[in-house]
């Protein structure tokens, strides 16, 4: 530490323990490991749930508090870190919606649709799956628009046929689907249709 | 006044302004790491399919993992008591068993990706993967960044010159622990 330091900042007590206040830290931290790793041992989910994430979360407090030694660090540090983390949770929060909740009328996933065969029947089947492969790139314009009226048709059969793609969706471990034209990427979600 | 760095030599918000940069570089981490494990945390909610392959990652692997880093950073704080009693050999030596317990994390983390990558488990096998080797290769990043830069402050410290750097870098180090505490269960418990 340098004299200034000395002269101008208040660092009492900052770091100035005994090495053997530290190795009794660090022995808690290995025993809260131990419970982490043997918690799902017992193969109850809410206690593999609290074995884990909750003992990580004290974990993490401990070595912030007398490792990092928040707990003597200036009040507004902690403020600043835990404002950082709600930032973050707010900024998350606001993207959330889109991301957890797949349904509605004016989202679903273009890449899992699957056109009925009435549609191929009369033709318009293979010329809106193109549509729809446009639409995921962004470059379905023109296009769209000479054709709205077999584009509705299309999006109200689509709709119905979702429901299904999205119950499969739900439990891809049962269904892989092969790649094709349309499912290139089963995790991205593309823009809405209106 | 000495012909050190501003930042080194003065302090208007009651702590040194070196250590108060490092908590603003942690700040600005949390939203790397905690932006990667939300969003990480979203998908696993909607996608059931990834508990079957977490089941392939190495719990044991991480676990040896955890206890490395947690080693490494009672290394660390104990080099940062040793530079407070201004007890230079000692700072100078507990920051090399931490960067020891870098280049052991390291290893062990090398080991898990050979292993998985040639049963299959690349980055492009599933988004769940893509997480994996994203979120372990940036926190492994960053091991690798605290290992070079804690060498170049014992180095230093050696020489008896900016011991205050010793605690700048702990803090920086215990941290890395901290996201690693949290990717342990994310990644290798949850299955």
């Amino acid at each position: 530490m340098t004299q200034d330091h000395a002269a101008t900042v208040d660092d009492a007590h900052h770091g100035g323990h005994p090495d053997s206040y530290y190795i009794k830290i660090w022995a808690i931290l290995l025993v809260l490991l131990l419970i982490s790793v043997a918690g799902p041992m017992l193969e109850n989910p809410v206690i593999t749930l609290i074995t884990a994430f909750g003992v990580a979360v004290v974990k993490a407090v401990i070595v912030c508090a007398f490792f990092m030694h928040l707990y003597t660090e200036k009040r507004y540090v902690t403020y600043l870190l835990l404002v950082a983390l709600f930032i973050m949770a707010m900024m998350f929060s606001g993207m959330a919606p889109d991301v957890t909740h797949m349904e509605g009328n004016n989202w679903f996933h273009v890449n899992n649709v699957r056109l009925p065969p009435a549609v191929h029947h009369h033709g318009e089947g293979e010329h809106h799956g193109a549509e729809t492969q446009h639409a995921a790139h962004g470059q379905d314009t023109h296009h769209k628009d000479m054709h709205q009226d077999t584009h509705k048709k299309d999006i109200k059969h689509g709709n119905a046929h979702l429901t299904t793609a999205h119950q499969q969706h739900k439990d891809p471990a049962q269904s892989h689907p092969e790649p094709t034209a349309t499912n290139k990427h089963p995790e991205a979600t593309p823009p809405a249709h209106h | 006044m000495s012909d050190k760095p501003i930042a080194t030599t003065r302090s208007v918000t009651g702590i040194p302004t070196g250590r108060l940069a490092i908590w603003w570089i942690l700040a600005s981490e949390i939203f790397i790491f905690g932006g990667l494990i939300v969003t990480y945390l979203m998908f696993r909610f909607h996608h059931d399919h990834w508990t079957a392959e977490a089941a392939h990652t190495n719990t044991w692997a991480g676990a040896i993992n955890t206890f490395v880093l947690l080693t490494s950073s009672l290394f660390a704080v104990l080099a940062h008591a040793a530079a407070e009693r201004k007890d230079t050999e000692r700072a100078f030596k507990f920051l090399w068993f931490t960067i020891a317990g870098a280049g052991m994390f390291l290893v062990v983390k090398s080991y898990e990706y050979t292993t998985e990558i040639s049963h299959g488990f690349h980055m492009f096998r599933d988004v769940f993967w893509s997480f994996y080797y994203t979120a372990t290769g940036l926190h492994a990043v960053h091991v690798i960044a605290g290992a070079i830069i804690m060498a170049i402050v014992a180095s230093a410290v050696r020489k008896g010159k900016e011991l205050q750097r010793v605690e700048y870098i702990g803090i920086y180090w215990h941290f890395v622990d901290v996201v690693w505490i949290f990717l342990f269960p994310l990644l290798y418990i949850a299955k």
